[in-house]
């Protein structure tokens, strides 16, 4: 071995590697209700690993009775800050938190409780979709799957005042669904596309504008004043006097809040501990496996409902000795 | 189409009613899955990076530790299975690369036609009708290898049957939305559904006319065959008037039909013949006219008929022969051709066929969008729980409700929902459906299908196109992320992700291949590839590296065999855009230079060699430790009988051998260190030299 990490005095559930485009970090959850996070000293030896902060997911401590702890990077390369969930132990709480700086996680948003352990989360990659998705895995053979919106990336706070935010919306109303859109940062070239260039951005921003446009979770009213609203080729929008719901600058209206929505909910009846689920490496295929012994693979439909499209099951068949 | 769902969509899969496949073999007995899991065991699974393949194993719940002792492991718990979804069948690869290809040239098309808005919807069209009919003819042709293969099995079958619905769906979009949007033909619907019909649902009559027509059978072997009557029958229903009017032509004179049989028979052949048949001169006016004429004279007919049928069963009270049904046949012919809904209902199995009638008996100069009412009322007599996806999706587009359509095509085949919703876009009727659904339906459909190639050795090419093509965001983030996991098993096909990388500019990508690929070569001993690689990104550190490796390994060997190497590498730079910095990279300029000094000397050319020499320690493109052997190596030069150095040229040398023992003095380093005695000969020597230099020069 290389090296060995002790500074847990509990049972290790879970650890996850950084994603790539952070640095090397190594994230352990321990059954004691904390987050380790690791870094190397010699990123070339790898001898030496020294703990660079925590997180006190269940302040006050727990136990290996209290239920597993579990957690998931989040890996997409456009995000601002690193984030992380966690999920599982006392109160059977899913949490997402956010790196400010290099020691210190904030908790931002609570994803929801349960009424059983949670055995198993994990962050999609975002690829260029403008909401990120999460899945969990319960005791209770319950597979349920968010869209989660965090904070808006600097470029969308340029876009506010400009795509298809109408007067009168109501911050939480799902027309706004296009307010994430805003953050076409978070996933699309738009981010890549520097704010400098707003003016010429026409490529980019274009882009952007199109998958919001694809994207869009609104019925048809939303893209018949959405075509006042948007953006001409230069990649600057045009205003015709739309008020905006700031996104936190100060200006008119409510700051941002992070949200989610759950989107699907999938059960396995009867009911069955599901222990795992992790995505492909684009987020459209979602896998599980649970104590049945059987894995099963869900898929998104046109529709936005996940459907299992295959199941393997681990017992033999009837037909085999 | 219901518009999107706004709650938390419930789904529960029922483990008793579900259809599993079974791991063979697999790790616990049929019906103990309880027993197993409560043992501790449960399964775990990794994907993998670029397939939907998964790797299966048996997992544990709790830590070792609390575990006792005793606790039994089997063989089964030690395996790992790796299962996926199956990839396309080698059956189907010439279709999915000609379709690719038609595919790419769509695009390709679509996207001059837009650069250019004057000839863009002239070009469009008949650009699109085109396209439409490339990939029919690949379908047929699809359809064809399969019918050929003796013995199918199931599946052969069964793809049989997809690509006849395939190419039903795709024809009848085709003439909706196509042909009859062409300018210069008709826009009537009802010649192109009637040869869609026919086209498309053949079995039937073509099986039924070898056994009655063939072999030239007289009118009395017509008349006696039993299925002569739904023979005809059928060929009306089917608009195949010609050939209904020539077979009553050829039974009416049969013995065996009554007087009025094989009177009515004859008329109502001159009649089919008679029927009218449009052309694109004529005016819609003229045509109806000319239609309400005929209708009137089969009405004539048919009501001639009726009354003799009504007679006949008077007098005979039910006791009807051969004569009646061939009157009753002939009385359910005209009733037919003259439109009458009930009786096209009646005589009509599938409700294409009662489609296809209503359509050209009662509304001959129908329009596309009289297709929705004329459908609705039709498939109201029939059971739709007992369609197929082929009917529903055929449904689904008369109804001219492109939601619910594509959806069905989806349960058909991914190859289908993929581009018909591509071309739907191209014809600019997805837009409807963008508002209905969640995502955009063509990158949805597109993104599945080139996702469900890339794994597939012949076929990830092809799947990465389909990524790329989709021109949206998300598609080109996941090209870009799946096309730097295609293994680079071959050189070759390495220069194929590596051009995919070109077409569609993805830097990063491009970046990080060329890396791998220079990391492996540098590891495989082929230093002049991963040099070249290595150039292409701008590389110059690792460049550098593999320069300090020749070079060191030219020391301990004593030999120059990097020349052949080094040679190559500037002969392709000088080839190639990208890696033109080559050239000036002081390390292979050294090496280059280096190995000249080593030829010139070899050659005997002592003077030519020394001036080499010098201008390799003047650029100053020696790395520090090559420093002193350098100097070693003029040693011989300064010592040899010619005066190769000048005395200019000597006191450089002295400068180089001075600032390097300085170097050395400060950094008490061993690199390039050159020993006392060596030193000293040097030291020697150019004093030597410099004394003959005085003199001479």
């Amino acid at each position: 071995s290389v090296s060995v990490l002790n500074e847990s005095t509990c049972a290790v559930h879970s650890i996850a590697f950084a994603p790539e485009y952070i640095h090397l970090a190594l994230a352990a959850a321990s059954s004691d209700g904390r987050v380790r996070f690791y870094s190397p000293t010699d990123v070339i030896g790898l001898t030496n690993w020294t703990a660079s902060g925590s997180i006190e997911f269940i302040p006050g401590g727990a136990s290996d009775s209290d239920g597993p702890l579990c957690l998931s990077w989040c890996k997409s390369r456009f995000s601002t800050k690193s984030m992380i969930v966690i999920g599982g132990s006392k109160g059977n709480k899913v949490k997402v938190y956010q790196r400010d700086n290099v020691q210190q996680w904030d908790e931002i948003y609570q994803l929801d409780s349960y009424d059983a352990f949670v055995l198993d989360i994990d962050w999609a990659p975002s690829m260029g979709r403008s909401y990120h998705l999460i899945a969990t895995a319960c005791s209770d053979g319950h597979i349920r799957i968010y869209k989660f919106w965090p904070e808006p990336t600097h470029l969308s706070a340029e876009l506010t005042d400009s795509l298809f935010i109408r007067e009168g919306d109501e911050f939480d109303n799902e027309e706004l669904g296009s307010a994430p859109h805003v953050e076409a940062g978070n996933g699309g070239y738009s981010d890549e596309s520097d704010v400098d260039d707003d003016e010429d951005g026409e490529d980019a921003s274009d882009e952007g504008s199109s998958d919001s446009d694809s994207d869009d979770d609104s019925d048809g009213s939303t893209s018949e004043s959405g075509d006042d609203a948007r953006p001409d080729r230069s990649g600057r929008a045009k205003g015709s006097g739309k008020k905006s719901k700031a996104k936190g600058d100060g200006g008119a209206g409510k700051a941002w809040v992070p949200r989610s929505e759950l989107v699907g909910d999938l059960i396995v009846d009867p009911q069955v501990p599901i222990r795992r689920v992790r995505w492909n490496s684009t987020g459209t295929l979602l896998v599980s496996s649970s104590d049945d012994g059987v894995a099963r693979m869900w898929k998104m439909s046109v529709n936005g409902t996940w459907r299992e499209i295959a199941a393997i099951t681990a017992e033999k068949s009837s037909a085999e000795a | 189409m219901q518009n999107r769902h706004t709650a938390t969509d419930r789904f529960v899969v029922s483990r008793d009613k579900e259809a599993a496949t079974h791991l063979s073999p697999g790790l616990f007995p049929a019906g103990r899955q309880s027993e197993w899991s409560a043992q501790n065991r449960t399964l775990i699974f990794s994907i993998h990076p670029l397939s939907n393949k998964t790797a299966l194993a048996v997992g544990g719940k709790k830590t070792r530790e609390s575990l006792s002792n005793d606790t039994l492991t089997f063989d089964q718990d030690q395996r790992v299975h790796i299962c996926g979804i199956s990839t396309e069948s080698d059956s189907r690869l010439a279709f999915i690369n000609d379709t690719h290809a038609v595919f790419v040239a769509l695009q390709q098309l679509m996207e001059e036609a837009g650069a250019d808005d004057s000839t863009a919807s002239a070009v469009g069209i008949k650009g699109l009708v085109k396209m439409s009919v490339l990939y029919r003819e690949a379908m047929q042709r699809q359809s064809r290898v399969l019918a050929d293969i003796a013995d199918p099995n199931e599946f052969i079958k069964e793809e049989a049957e997809t690509f006849r619905a395939i190419h039903a769906v795709w024809h009848l979009l085709e003439i909706i939305y196509l042909t009859t949007n062409t300018p210069g033909l008709s826009t009537s619907i009802v010649p192109h559904f009637m040869e869609w019909l026919n086209a498309n649902f053949l079995a039937p009559l073509a099986e039924d006319a070898h056994r009655i027509a063939g072999g030239s059978p007289t009118a009395d072997d017509l008349a006696r065959n039993e299925l002569l009557w739904p023979y005809l029958k059928k060929l009306a229903l089917r608009g195949h008037v010609s050939v209904l009017g020539n077979m009553l032509e050829r039974l009416a004179p049969s013995q065996l039909l009554s007087a009025s049989a094989a009177r009515w028979a004859r008329s109502l052949s001159q009649l089919c013949r008679k029927m009218p048949l449009s052309s694109s001169d004529e005016t819609a006016g003229s045509f109806n006219s000319r239609w309400r004429q005929w209708n009137e004279e089969l009405r004539g007919h048919a009501t001639a008929i009726g009354c003799l049928l009504g007679d006949a069963g008077e007098k005979d009270g039910g006791a009807g022969g051969d004569k009646d049904k061939a009157l009753e046949a002939l009385f359910a012919i005209s009733e037919v051709m003259r439109g009458d809904l009930d009786a096209i209902a009646a005589e009509g199995e599938m409700w294409q066929d009662i489609m296809g009638a209503t359509l050209l008996y009662s509304e001959p100069t129908a329009r596309a969008d009289r297709l929705p009412a004329l459908v609705g009322a039709i498939i109201e007599q029939f059971e739709e729980s007992a369609f197929t996806e082929l009917d529903r999706a055929l449904v689904a587009l008369l109804n001219h409700d492109l939601a619910e359509f594509l959806v069905h095509c989806d349960h058909i085949d991914h190859w289908l929902s993929a581009h018909i919703s591509d071309l739907m876009d191209h014809i600019s009727v997805l837009d409807i459906c963008r508002r209905v659904f969640v995502v955009d339906p063509r990158e949805h459909y597109l993104m599945a299908l080139g996702e469900s190639y890339l794994g597939h050795e012949d076929l990830w090419r092809v799947g990465l196109d389909y990524l790329g093509l989709c021109r949206t965001v998300a598609g080109a983030l996941v090209m870009e992320e799946y096309v730097t996991r295609i293994p680079l098993d071959s050189d070759r096909k390495a220069e194929q992700v590596l051009r995919v990388c070109e077409v569609y500019t993805l830097e990063c990508a491009r970046d990080r291949i060329h890396r791998q690929l220079g990391r492996q070569k540098w590891q495989r001993g082929r230093l002049g590839a991963a040099i070249a690689h290595f150039a292409q990104v701008c590389d110059h550190d690792s460049i550098g590296l593999i320069c300090d490796q020749i070079w060191n390994a030219y020391i301990s060997s004593g030999e120059l065999t990097y020349g052949p190497t080094i040679d190559g590498v500037m002969a392709s730079s000088s080839l190639s855009e990208g890696s033109g910095s080559l050239l000036h990279h002081e390390g292979l300029q050294f090496l280059s230079k280096y190995r000249d000094f080593h030829e010139l000397y070899a050659a005997g050319a002592f003077v030519e060699a020394g001036k080499v020499l010098l201008s390799i320690l003047l650029c100053e493109i020696a790395p520090a430790y090559a420093l002193g052997d350098l100097l070693v190596d003029s040693i011989p030069l300064l010592e040899g009988d010619t005066l190769v150095f000048s005395s200019e040229d000597t006191f450089e040398l002295m400068r180089v051998a001075e600032s390097l023992a300085q170097s050395q003095m400060r950094q008490s380093q061993q690199d390039g260190a050159i020993d006392c005695s060596e030193m000293n000969i040097f030291n020697v020597a150019c004093t030597r030299n410099l004394a003959r230099s005085f003199v001479m020069f």
